[in-house]
C-alpha cells in the first residue's frame, strides 16, 4: 500500500517522524509539501494553488512548487492514482501570526472583553454565526484545502485530512502576540473557541466534498477542550509541530488504514 | 381683451397633453429637477424601505460617493453579504419602512433615548425586534443582539456625522408598535420572528400630522449634529403585501402612499434643504402603465429600477454626459443586474388565504 502524503509545511513533523521511525513503518508513505508565502494578506491570496492536468496534481504558478523525492512526482506534476490512500496536512487556516492577516485580529464576538489598554485598532464585533461564515469560506483559500477539492474529482481512493494543530502553549508566554495584546488571558479561549469552529467548518466543508474525506480527530480531544497543544510537542515556532506529534497523526492514519471496516 | 395670463408662457411640461398625453411614456423628460447639487463627491446616505436597497448600489455602478458606515468585514464573502444585511443600506438597520423606525434608530445613536431591551428568543436562538431577518439563523445570544445594534448605532452616529446628503425611502404608514413603550416594529410580531400579544403590539395606521412632525423631528436631531445635512425623500412604489387597516390591500395602499407623498411635499416646501425625487411617480403614474412591475404587480422589475435610477442620474449629469434612457421598445439591456431585495413586509403574503 502506497500512502502519499500532501500538504503545506505542516507536513514537516509527519516527515521527520517517519524519517526517524525505527521499524521503518513509513517506508511506504511518500511526503510531499506545497509552501506558500508567509505574510500573505488575503488581498494578495491568489485564485487557485492547484489543478488537475492530465491527472496530474500541479500548481499553478511556478511560485509554488511541489517538494517532492518521490518517484511518481515529475515536471508534469504529482501521479497520484499510484497512491492506495492520501493524507492531507493539514487543513485550516494560517496562523494568526502578529505580521498575518487573520479575521482574529479584525473580528471580535460580543462576549470577548477587550483589555483596556490595548492599541490595536478594535476589532469590529461581529455574530457568531457571521465569524463561523467566515471561517468556513476561508477554508476555500488554504492550498490543503484547494488539494482536497482538485482530488474529490479525480482521485478515487480514500483520503484522511489532518487539522492544523492548535498552537503550541508556549505562546501564552509571548506578551507580543497580538491576541493577547487585545485579549490578555482571555486570548486562551479565543484560540480554543476559533479552532473548535475551525474544525467544525473543516467538516462541514469535506462532508460537501464526498464520503471519501475523513477528518482526524486531533490526537488528544482534550486539545480541543484546552486550545493549545502541550509544550512537549512543540518546536521553536509554537506553529509547528515536532516529529513526536507527527508520529501520533501518521499512528492514526495507520490505524484506520489497518482497520478492515476503513477503504 | 387680453390674451395673456399664467398660462400663456409656461413651459411643455406644464401641460398633460404635451408633456404626458402625446409622449411615449419612456421618453417623458425633465420629471425631477433636483433642488440642489449633487455631485460625485457628495457623501450620501441610504436607508428606508425595500425599494431603497436599490440606491445605494446604483450609486457606487456610477461613481458616486455612497457612504457605507457600516460595511462588510473584508474576509466575508461577497455572495454572503446580502444575507447578513450588508451592502442594502449604508448601515445594518435593515429595512425602515415608517418614519418613526428611523427617528428611534437615530434617537438611540445620538443617546437620547436608550435602546429597548426587546429581544425575542425562538427555539434556542434569538432575534432583534427592530430587524428580525438579520442575521440568517439567529443570533446565539441576548447579548449579541444587543452588542450589534450598539454597532450599528455607531455606525449611524458617523452616517449623521459624515454625509453630506440623506436619502430615506417612505415606504408604509401601517404599523405595529409596543403599547405601553412606544417603540414601533418593522412587522408585526409573530409573522417573521417573535410572538404576537395583543395585550403588548398595538396596529397603528400613521396619519399625515404625525407623519410630518416625527420627520420634522428626525431631521432636526439630524441637523443638530450636521447642520450641512440635506435630505432626498422617495415614495416607495412598492405596494402593501397586506393591510391590517378595515380597508381594501388596494386602497389602504393609496392611502399610504399618497400621504407619504405628501409629507414628502410638503417637507421640501416648508425646509431648507430638503428635496423629492419622483421614483413612485415613475413608477406608478398612469402613463406607464403599470409596466414596471413583475407579474405580482409588486415587485419592481429590474427595467423599472434602471428607468428610475436613470432619471435620478440623468437629472444631476450635464447635457452632454446624458445616458441613454431605457429603450421604446422595452428591450431588457443585457448589464441590468437583478438585484435581490430582502423584504420582511413580503413575508406577509404566506397568510394570504387561497381562494376558494
Amino acid at each position: 500500500m502506497k500512502v502519499c502524503v500532501i500538504g503545506n509545511s505542516q507536513v514537516g513533523a509527519l516527515f521527520k517522524a517517519a524519517q526517524g521511525n525505527s521499524a521503518r513503518q513509513y517506508e511506504h508513505y511518500d511526503f510531499h509539501s506545497i509552501l506558500v508565502a508567509r505574510n500573505v494578506d488575503i488581498d494578495s491570496i491568489p485564485p487557485g494553488y492547484v489543478e488537475i492536468k492530465n491527472n496530474r496534481l500541479v500548481t499553478t504558478s511556478a511560485k509554488h512548487k511541489i517538494n517532492s523525492q518521490s518517484s511518481y512526482y515529475s515536471d508534469t506534476g504529482l501521479d497520484f492514482s499510484q497512491y492506495s490512500a492520501i493524507i492531507v496536512s493539514a487543513c485550516g487556516f494560517w496562523a494568526y501570526r502578529n505580521e498575518n492577516a487573520h479575521w482574529l485580529f479584525e473580528l471580535r464576538l460580543a462576549d470577548w472583553p477587550l483589555k483596556a489598554d490595548s492599541n490595536i485598532p478594535t476589532p469590529l464585533m461581529v455574530s457568531v454565526g457571521l465569524f463561523e461564515q467566515i471561517t468556513y469560506a476561508m477554508q476555500s483559500h488554504t492550498v490543503t484545502m484547494q488539494i482536497c477539492e482538485a482530488l474529490a474529482t479525480s482521485y478515487a481512493g480514500k483520503i484522511l485530512v489532518q487539522p492544523w494543530p492548535l498552537p503550541c502553549e508556549t505562546i501564552l508566554l509571548d506578551q507580543s502576540w497580538k491576541l493577547r495584546r487585545l485579549y490578555g488571558d482571555y486570548a486562551c479561549s479565543i484560540s480554543q473557541f476559533f479552532f473548535a469552529s475551525q474544525y467544525k467548518a473543516i467538516q462541514q466543508y469535506l462532508a460537501q466534498l464526498g464520503e471519501q474525506f475523513t477528518l482526524l480527530p486531533y490526537p488528544d480531544p482534550d486539545w480541543l477542550h484546552s486550545g493549545y497543544t502541550p509544550e512537549r510537542f512543540g518546536t521553536s515556532d509554537p506553529w509547528h509541530m515536532n516529529a513526536d506529534y507527527g508520529a501520533l497523526v501518521l499512528q492514526q492514519a495507520q490505524r484506520l488504514f489497518s482497520n478492515s471496516h476503513f477503504g | 381683451m387680453s390674451n395673456s395670463h399664467p398660462y400663456s408662457n409656461l413651459p411643455k411640461q406644464a401641460f398633460w397633453r404635451t408633456a404626458v398625453a402625446e409622449l411615449n411614456p419612456l421618453a417623458m423628460k425633465d420629471l425631477w429637477q433636483p433642488r440642489f447639487s449633487i455631485t460625485k463627491s457628495t457623501a450620501i446616505v441610504t436607508c428606508g424601505s425595500c425599494f431603497a436597497q436599490h440606491i445605494g448600489p446604483a450609486l457606487l455602478r456610477r461613481g458616486y460617493h455612497w457612504l457605507e458606515t457600516e460595511p462588510a468585514p473584508r474576509f466575508l464573502p461577497q455572495a454572503k453579504q446580502c444575507a447578513y444585511g450588508y451592502g442594502a443600506f449604508s448601515f445594518r438597520s435593515g429595512n425602515l419602512y415608517t418614519p418613526l423606525q428611523l427617528k428611534q434608530w437615530v434617537e438611540w445613536a445620538l443617546g437620547h433615548t436608550a435602546m429597548p431591551e426587546e429581544v425575542w428568543a425562538v427555539d434556542g436562538r434569538f432575534y432583534d425586534p427592530f430587524r428580525p431577518t438579520l442575521e440568517p439563523m439567529g443570533f446565539a445570544s441576548a447579548e449579541e443582539v444587543y452588542g450589534l445594534r450598539r454597532v450599528t448605532c455607531d455606525a449611524i452616529r458617523k452616517a449623521i456625522e459624515q454625509a453630506e446628503l440623506w436619502v430615506f425611502t417612505l415606504g408604509l404608514t401601517e404599523a405595529w408598535r409596543h403599547r405601553q413603550l412606544g417603540y414601533v416594529y418593522p412587522v408585526c410580531p409573530g409573522t417573521v420572528s417573535g410572538e404576537y400579544q395583543a395585550k403588548q403590539h398595538q396596529f397603528h395606521n400613521f396619519r399625515y400630522p404625525e407623519l410630518y412632525q416625527t420627520l420634522i423631528e428626525t431631521l432636526s436631531m439630524i441637523r443638530q449634529l450636521n447642520s450641512r445635512m440635506q435630505f432626498l425623500f422617495t415614495v416607495s412604489p412598492v405596494p402593501l403585501t397586506a393591510t391590517a387597516s378595515p380597508n381594501h390591500v388596494l386602497i389602504a395602499t393609496e392611502y399610504s402612499k399618497s400621504t407619504l407623498r405628501a409629507v414628502a411635499e410638503d417637507l421640501k416646501l416648508d425646509m431648507e434643504g430638503v428635496d423629492y425625487f419622483p421614483s413612485y411617480e415613475m413608477i406608478t403614474a398612469p402613463p406607464f402603465r403599470g409596466i414596471f412591475y413583475e407579474s405580482n404587480l409588486r415587485q419592481v422589475s429590474a427595467q423599472g429600477v434602471e428607468f428610475v435610477m436613470n432619471n435620478f442620474f440623468n437629472a444631476l449629469t450635464h447635457a452632454d454626459e446624458k445616458e441613454a434612457n431605457v429603450s421604446a421598445d422595452l428591450i431588457l439591456p443585457s448589464q441590468i443586474e437583478k438585484v435581490d431585495v430582502d423584504c420582511e413586509e413580503a413575508l406577509l403574503d404566506a397568510y394570504a388565504k387561497v381562494n376558494s
